[in-house]
């Protein structure tokens, strides 16, 4: 580029785009493990939406660790919560997507995990709210409930 | 790439759409049953004459939830129930009753066919019409079997009732021979209830 001996006015209005997109993104800006540590916050709220999506099948559900904890009357916890845990995996869902968009205005983007995780979580809540009756005919068939 | 993205997502909410079409298409209950009827107060009484109309047979009320895995366990133990007792003088009311938030809509095929016996008739009971009036009964006699399960703000669901031969439901449910819940737990007592009250 300075083979000519001038500096390139390109080069210098490229460098200033660059600085102003790391500028831009609060998770680049730091350094590698920062920027790891956006990728996880997507992957968690997504992987937080699945878990508390299928929680609220819980209501109905002898879940392992709750046995384990021992949480008497856990069946009517899940059964009442699962209206809030509904509004947990909507706004999980929102926070990956939040990471995932601030990502996008990055440099090197969001990793193709973190978007495949929210996806999925995705996928999974569409599935969960718009046919119930499916997923609880799968469990009731995985919990040994097949005719 | 947001354009493939897009796609993907496009193409997702699309074979989601079909597979939930697929599953869902009509309320459609299995051959033999008379079709699936959407309770309301006006048309409860319906319920009560198809009750009234099978006296002389042994009548076994269920209570349950269309998106409840529980619940659809109950629904598997008592066709096989079912299956081990062919006696024509039983007759089943399964009633779906709207529990759970993702209880937004009537239950469909796949939930319906969970009971295919002919001897079931099936109703869906959003406003728990039904398990309104066994509270009811419940309260105001003092000697009527108390189930040790299962409410939910008051209302009753994942329950057996069975009612004898010479019950008759008048202005009010007559007294059941049997409640308890939830159903799947009870499937097996259900089958020894209904086989006494059978041989009288």
């Amino acid at each position: 580029m300075l083979r000519s001996g001038r500096p390139s006015k390109v080069y210098d209005s490229g460098a200033r785009v660059r600085r102003q997109k790391i500028d831009a993104c609060p998770i680049r800006r730091s350094g590698r493990l920062e920027s790891l540590m956006g990728d996880w916050k997507t992957t968690g709220a997504s992987v937080g939406a699945i878990f508390a999506s299928l929680l609220t099948l819980g209501c109905c559900l002898p879940l392992p660790f709750i046995g384990a904890a021992g949480v008497a009357g856990a069946s009517v916890f899940f059964a009442g919560a699962r209206p809030w845990l509904l509004g947990l995996s909507v706004v999980l869902l929102g926070v990956g997507f939040f990471q995932v968009y601030r990502g996008l205005r990055c440099r090197t983007g969001p990793s193709k995990w973190a978007i495949a995780c929210l996806v999925v979580s995705t996928l999974t809540m569409i599935v969960l709210l718009l046919f119930p009756q499916v997923i609880a005919v799968l469990f009731a068939n995985l919990l040994g409930g097949r005719r | 790439m947001n354009k493939r993205l897009s796609l993907i997502a496009a193409l997702s909410i699309v074979v989601l759409l079909t597979v939930g079409w697929h599953f869902y298409r009509g309320k459609t209950v299995p051959a033999g049953q008379p079709a699936l009827l959407s309770l309301t107060a006006q048309n409860f009484d319906e319920l009560r004459k198809a009750f009234n109309a099978s006296a002389g047979d042994v009548r076994v009320v269920l209570l349950l939830s269309p998106t409840c895995p529980t619940c659809l366990r109950g629904s598997a133990a008592v066709e096989n129930v079912l299956k081990q007792n062919s006696n024509p003088h039983l007759r089943v009311f399964a009633i779906w009753e709207a529990m759970l938030p993702t209880d937004y809509a009537r239950p469909g095929t796949l939930v319906l066919g969970r009971l295919s016996d002919p001897r079931v008739a099936q109703y869906w009971d959003k406003n728990h019409l039904f398990a309104l009036e066994l509270a009811r009964k419940l309260r105001s006699d003092a000697d009527h079997p108390q189930p040790g399960c299962c409410t939910r703000d008051g209302v009753h669901w994942d329950e057996i009732i069975v009612y004898d031969q010479d019950a008759r439901w008048d202005a009010q449910l007559p007294r059941a021979a049997y409640v308890e819940g939830p159903v799947v737990d009870n499937a097996p007592e259900l089958s020894e209830v209904m086989a006494r009250l059978l041989s009288i």
